[in-house]
């Protein structure tokens, strides 16, 4: 494959020297990252030395080019892993180009070769993806066609296996989509649309399992309906998979559901979005056999609001694999300036509450060969489970965002969790979940006030005071934030967080975190020295945890 | 080491040095609020000034750009004719939140899906916000990744540079 790559590059650079005399190349353009973090011994966050790494200083980045011209498009990624970070996964080791792909459009077909990203509807069914902070890249490698039949009528088929660290996985995964615009069909671009979209995705491994006959192939098939009419969206999507028996469900064969709908108003100062969710045995990956965020096929929505404040963002949501059902509902509104809460300059409020529920799993009972009743492992429980008594999540936020005068802007924050340490932090599932011994909840109650001070052009000063409030797991913690900045170039931040409240009196600790950037052109240069709390890093309902530890960082982006 | 790679590099870049400036929106469909379909490199502004901001809902520095550039708006428009185009990477966790959230803030920008970033990575977007400025005939003049209070204003010298028609250098 590399060398089919590299003629087809050549040939595309020689070919464009060829045409000297022309006007258009093409454009390369690219970027460039580059992560490394030297490490210090810190014995009071890390007594064992366990997230201390051998190598003392760590480093990883990438690379990548783009080359287009007109419909045509190529590109390849470079990696390197000297070794990954910790904290992110280690299978991540060495160099080479994962990454690399040629796509040509032409008269309503695009035709894709080699890698590529894509997702149908919400990504029930289909969704690859990259996100480097948590280390994920389930990207295709393979073939991919996209037609469009008829102005409004979409299709798209796809066939290849999925990138796993430097290599591919087992499966070979095959998927079509079909998806019908009615806007783009009348030729009729109004604010009222209806889209159905249809798609299928299976996945073939071979089974050489000597005591069970797992399906070699998997199917999964969804239906969903977007209706748009103004300040009305409403969206909805149903999605099925066939038995997977998997090292994820504990190998049962029983079929998945899910079904992701949301729908929202907006008009005027008002915007309200509400949303359900319900995720029966539905993890999909191209091999049975899986961890974490390895071979995912799909993607479970995790209907649950994104904190970035360091603190709240502590106990982040993590969608669970094995289940679970929700709903979430968000008002904002913005008073107007001059009115008596929208002060002189106006003022927006946003609430936002989500829950999490497991399902409530009617385990399938079957007689085993010496005549007892036993719950059966293979068979799982009943289809379409309903809401269980056992609570993964609540969070309730506020948010007032408000210019105090012509200097200053404020944003100040209400957090409330409730937050299962064991099943979204330990990863304790199914029936071991609502065992009394594995109930570990969090109670939190969080503030941040944020306010940013425009001292001239400039120059400004961003200030952020965060509390959390916990008598659980690690106690309590405050934390102040000032940074400095010169636009466009400099910035300089000071960081401490304080878990004053941690019930093991050695860990109550300061993490005290400076860091400086420098901007030049399209260049960006961080330097970070100091400590750093354990945490949970999320993105889009993944998560990874982050262990604590100690020293100087850099990064360095660039683009050209 | 790979020697294909670096041998596909050199000729890469080697080509880049030949090549002439001329650097476009990629041909890549994006999806407005109301579902339509368009296609990226046919984003225009009529000979004026283009803005293109990647953010998403959740993107805190994002969130603070569009405030700030949108308490100028006005005057940025009447002064230049400007357009802002804001392009939400959010997935399909919180692209429905996309509209709302946009009405609750009062932004006027015009406001694209980019659901699931490939025009993030045709642009090579590494992280957002991550600005673009494209002159009126559609080429990309500039770039800037991150958000700092008072990016704005050096934003805005460089749209007022474009109007005057001055190149731009950095």
């Amino acid at each position: 494959m590399k060398k089919i790559l590299f003629l087809a590059f050549s040939f595309i650079s020689i070919s464009a020297f060829a045409q000297e005399g022309e006007q258009d190349y093409g454009q390369i353009h690219g970027n460039f990252q580059t992560n490394a973090q030297y490490y210090l011994r810190d014995t009071i966050i890390d007594p064992l030395g366990e997230a201390f790494p051998d190598e003392r200083l760590l480093a990883a980045g990438f690379l990548n080019l783009t080359y287009t011209k007109g419909n045509f498009m190529a590109g390849l990624r470079y990696e390197n892993y000297q070794n990954n970070l910790i904290g992110l996964p280690e299978g991540f080791k060495g160099e080479g180009i994962p990454y690399r792909f040629i796509r040509y459009k032409k008269e309503g077909l695009d035709v894709t070769v080699g890698n590529y990203y894509e997702q149908f509807g919400s990504g029930l069914i289909f969704r690859t993806y990259e996100e480097r902070g948590l280390g994920l890249d389930n990207a295709m490698d393979g073939v991919r066609l996209i037609y469009e039949i008829t102005p409004g009528l979409k299709a798209k088929a796809l066939v290849g296996r999925q990138r796993i660290y430097f290599e591919t996985g087992d499966g070979i995964v095959r998927g079509g989509d079909l998806e019908f615009n009615l806007n783009e069909f009348r030729g009729d671009y109004s604010t009222t649309n209806l889209i159905i979209g249809a798609g299928g995705v299976s996945r073939f491994e071979q089974s050489q399992d000597p005591i069970y006959n797992l399906p070699e192939n998997v199917a999964a098939a969804s239906l969903r309906a977007n209706f748009i009419t103004g300040d009305f969206n409403l969206f909805a999507e149903y999605a099925y998979k066939s038995q997977d028996p998997n090292s994820s469900n504990r190998f049962i064969f029983k079929p998945g559901h899910a079904i992701y709908a949301n729908g929202s108003y907006s008009h005027g100062n008002l915007g309200i979005i509400l949303g359900y969710k319900y995720y029966d045995n539905f993890l999909f990956r191209s091999q049975r056999v899986g961890n974490f965020t390895e071979l995912l096929i799909n993607y479970q929505p995790p209907l649950a609001e994104l904190h970035t404040y360091a603190l709240p963002a502590l106990y982040s949501y993590n969608v669970q694999a094995n289940g679970e059902t929700g709903v979430q509902a968000e008002i904002a509104y913005k008073f107007d300036r001059g009115t008596a809460l929208g002060g002189k300059y106006g003022t927006l409020v946003n609430l936002n509450f989500s829950n999490s529920y497991a399902l409530d799993k009617n385990f399938t009972e079957r007689v085993n060969s010496i005549g007892d009743t036993v719950i059966s492992g293979t068979d799982g429980y009943e289809d379409w489970a309903g809401v269980g008594d056992i609570q993964y999540s609540q969070d309730f936020n506020v948010e007032v965002k408000t210019k105090l005068n012509k200097k200053l802007k404020g944003t100040f924050s209400y957090y409330n969790f409730i937050y299962n340490r064991s099943a979204l932090l330990d990863g304790v599932i199914d029936d071991l979940v609502s065992d009394p011994n594995n109930l570990d909840i969090v109670y939190v109650n969080a503030m941040v006030a944020e306010i940013l001070w425009k001292i001239k052009p400039r120059h400004s000063l961003r200030t952020e005071a965060q509390l959390m409030l916990t008598d659980q797991d690690r106690g309590s913690w405050a934390l102040l934030l000032l940074e400095y900045s010169i636009a466009p170039k400099w910035f300089f931040a000071v960081q401490d967080a304080f878990n004053y409240g941690n019930p093991d009196e050695d860990l109550r600790v300061h993490y005290p975190l400076v860091s400086m950037g420098y901007t030049r052109g399209t260049t960006k240069f961080q330097l970070n020295y100091g400590r750093q709390q354990e945490g949970v890093f999320c993105v889009g309902g993944i998560c990874r945890v982050v262990p604590a530890s100690n020293g100087f960082s850099m990064m360095i982006t660039a683009n050209f | 080491m790979n020697t294909p790679f670096f041998k596909t590099l050199v000729l890469l870049l080697s080509l880049t040095s030949v090549a002439i400036a001329q650097d476009k929106i990629p041909n890549i469909q994006l999806k407005d609020l109301s579902g339509n379909m368009i296609d990226a490199n046919l984003l225009e502004n009529d000979g004026k000034p283009m803005v293109i901001s990647f953010w998403a809902t959740w993107c805190k520095p994002c969130v603070r750009e569009l405030n700030a550039i949108n308490d100028q708006y006005i005057d940025w428009q009447d002064e230049s004719g400007v357009k802002v185009v804001a392009i939400s990477v959010d997935d399909s966790r919180n692209s429905s939140r996309v509209k709302p959230f946009i009405t609750s803030q009062g932004w006027e920008y015009e406001v694209y899906l980019d659901e699931n970033q490939e025009l993030k990575r045709a642009l090579n977007v590494n992280n957002i916000p991550h600005t673009f400025l494209i002159d009126g005939n559609g080429e990309i003049v500039w770039q800037h990744n991150g958000y700092m209070t008072g990016d704005e204003d050096h934003l805005y010298e460089l749209i007022q540079k474009l109007t005057r028609g001055e190149a731009i250098s950095e």
